[in-house]
């Protein structure tokens, strides 16, 4: 137990008496700057905070998500400074942008044969500066960070980085791409983070203004005519860490039909099972097609399955949709009919089928619940499929008149 | 020795200033230095065998028992998790009020369990000296803990330049 106390006094009580082990666990509980501020305190404590390498190995992880391994020769504490050279100014957003990073490539690459081709690799600083110096304006520090680990990605493939929208009534469109940092544009003091396609356009804003604050992530309703005098703009999140970290999360759960990753957020807890069939919705606001005052389209998608190890006998068919609409003026009128889109499909051991449509919003949300009626196949018993209640959810918004 | 043994009974206890102080051992259980002394070294309960420990004064020893006393019944923690960075602002209030001592206490309790091994007393010691330095200046921190500055001012703006990712 080694005692660093050369101040005199009464030695046990001092700060410097405490034992190395005891420094290193307090040192846990600091940030790396703070446990550098207390080494720069005097001359015992400054070449030991460097030597405690479980602390700057832990501090590694925790603000780079490096776990190692430390080049040889070298210390954690060198380690963490390289770090601090080429992403210094990120220390505080890192481990956040990183981890949902991680989490959207994971999500590509269980779904695509060729994940490395769609992620550009990251912009330099140099990219990045040229870029702000054509905008007019700086990008926020954590969006920086997101081009610095990936600088866009390429087109003309499946899926978008942030998910694919429905093109829910056959609207031609490559589709929209994270654009990178070379191709960025700006409009009333919003950086289109997409490239120039129709269907998606997340946006940061960096001058603040009557209609938003800077750092939110907004996305506007377009029409599909030529000329915008008006637009409603949604606002997405307050910051872009925490839009693409929510992101990251969501990433995980969008269903991929045709190989294509598509943008319907699935909460584990919006799910109902009856008699085997197990329903499950994921909702996603359509920007595009929500252009009119007091009308937002929200899209769901409608997951109907049934596991492979249930018995035969439970095959059922699906006969009718009974829905129940709710918003904040009360109950609107039921709407039921046959099948669902057209189809009335048999349910049977193994069978996944899933469907998309739309609802109309009025507001900010409505909340949709309702039924399935099945025939079993077997027994010709007819009985009801709870779906699970399902919020449509309009981000909120405000007009803004544009310059023609 | 089986688990039921070590928690019933008592241990005998000498502070480095000679005072005993006999212990139940399913107080002091806590202490992972004391567990494994009397699994290890056969140290047995209830007879007349003392357990010295010259690091710790009576006063402070007391006041550790006093805290295991109060913790004996807790659920271990779980692993810490390298990943996240620690919480400083979870100290629940017997244990706030059992800390409000003056400084060298403090740092007296933090040596105590660390050469006890008494993790849960480790933590929340070492969580309000963390809360004592975060956000503070080097001089601040000085202040704080009667520091004295033993750097020439030349060494002083050399560490400053080579950890000037540190300034705001």
């Amino acid at each position: 137990m080694a005692e660093l106390s050369s101040q005199g006094l009464n030695t046990n009580k001092d700060f410097l008496a405490l034992p190395v082990d005891a420094i290193s666990e307090l040192c846990l509980f600091l940030s790396p700057k703070d446990a550098i501020n207390l080494s720069r305190t005097c001359s015992a404590l400054h070449p030991l905070i460097k030597q405690l390498h479980n602390v700057w190995r832990v501090y590694c992880k925790r603000v780079w998500l490096y776990s190692g391994p430390c080049s040889p020769g070298s210390s954690w504490y060198s380690e963490f400074l390289h770090w601090i050279d080429g992403w210094g100014q990120y220390m505080d957003c890192f481990a956040d942008i990183k981890r949902a990073w991680d989490l959207v490539y994971l999500k590509f690459h269980q779904s695509d044969k060729n994940p490395d081709i769609i992620f550009r690799p990251g912009a330099s600083e140099r990219v990045l500066c040229d870029a702000e110096t054509r905008l007019g304006y700086k990008l926020p520090t954590s969006y920086r960070c997101f081009l610095r680990i990936h600088n866009g990605q390429m087109g003309a493939k499946n899926s978008s980085l942030f998910g694919t929208e429905l093109q829910f009534y056959h609207i031609k469109d490559e589709g929209s791409y994270l654009s990178p940092a070379e191709d960025l544009l700006q409009n009333l003091g919003l950086v289109c983070m997409t490239n120039h396609g129709r269907l998606q356009s997340y946006m940061l804003c960096v001058e603040p203004s009557s209609h938003s604050k800077a750092g939110e992530v907004k996305c506007h309703s377009k029409t599909t005519t030529g000329q915008l005098k008006s637009i409603k703009l949604h606002t997405c999140a307050p910051s872009f860490t925490d839009w693409f970290c929510k992101l990251g999360h969501q990433f995980q759960s969008y269903p991929v039909i045709d190989g294509v990753i598509m943008r319907f957020p699935y909460s584990s807890e919006c799910i109902a099972t009856t008699r085997g069939i197990c329903i499950q919705v994921g909702t996603a606001f359509s920007d595009v097609y929500s252009r009119h005052i007091d009308d937002s389209l929200v899209i769901y998608h409608i997951t109907i399955s049934m596991s492979e190890h249930e018995s035969g006998s439970l095959a059922s068919q699906l006969i009718t949709r009974h829905w129940s609409i709710s918003d904040e003026k009360g109950a609107k009128e039921p709407i039921e009919g046959p099948g669902v889109v057209g189809y009335t499909p048999i349910i049977s051991p193994g069978t996944v089928f899933t469907y998309t449509s739309g609802s109309h919003v009025e507001r900010d949300w409505s909340l949709m619940e309702g039924y399935f009626t099945f025939v079993n196949q077997r027994t010709g018993e007819t009985f009801q499929a709870k779906v699970p209640p399902f919020k449509l959810i309009v981000p909120p918004y405000t007009w803004v008149q544009l310059p023609i | 020795m089986t688990e039921a043994t070590l928690t019933s009974g008592q241990i005998k206890l000498e502070s480095s200033d000679g005072e005993t102080v006999t212990v139940p051992l399913n107080v002091i259980k806590l202490s992972a230095t004391i567990k494994t002394m009397i699994e290890d070294l056969g140290i047995e309960e209830d007879n007349d065998d003392v357990v010295p420990l010259p690091n710790v004064t009576h006063v402070i020893l007391n006041k550790v028992i006093f805290w295991c006393d109060h913790h004996k019944d807790d659920i271990q923690p779980s692993e810490d998790d390298d990943n996240k960075e620690k919480r400083v602002d979870d100290i629940d209030p017997w244990d706030k009020e059992f800390l409000k001592v003056d400084q060298g206490t403090l740092f007296e309790l933090i040596q105590a369990a660390n050469y006890l091994d008494i993790k849960g007393l480790l933590d929340v010691t070492c969580k309000t000296v963390a809360n004592m330095i975060r956000g503070k200046t080097p001089e601040e921190i000085r202040k704080t803990f009667n520091i004295k500055n033993d750097f020439t001012p030349e060494e002083e703006e050399q560490i400053r330049k080579e950890n000037a990712w540190c300034e705001e």
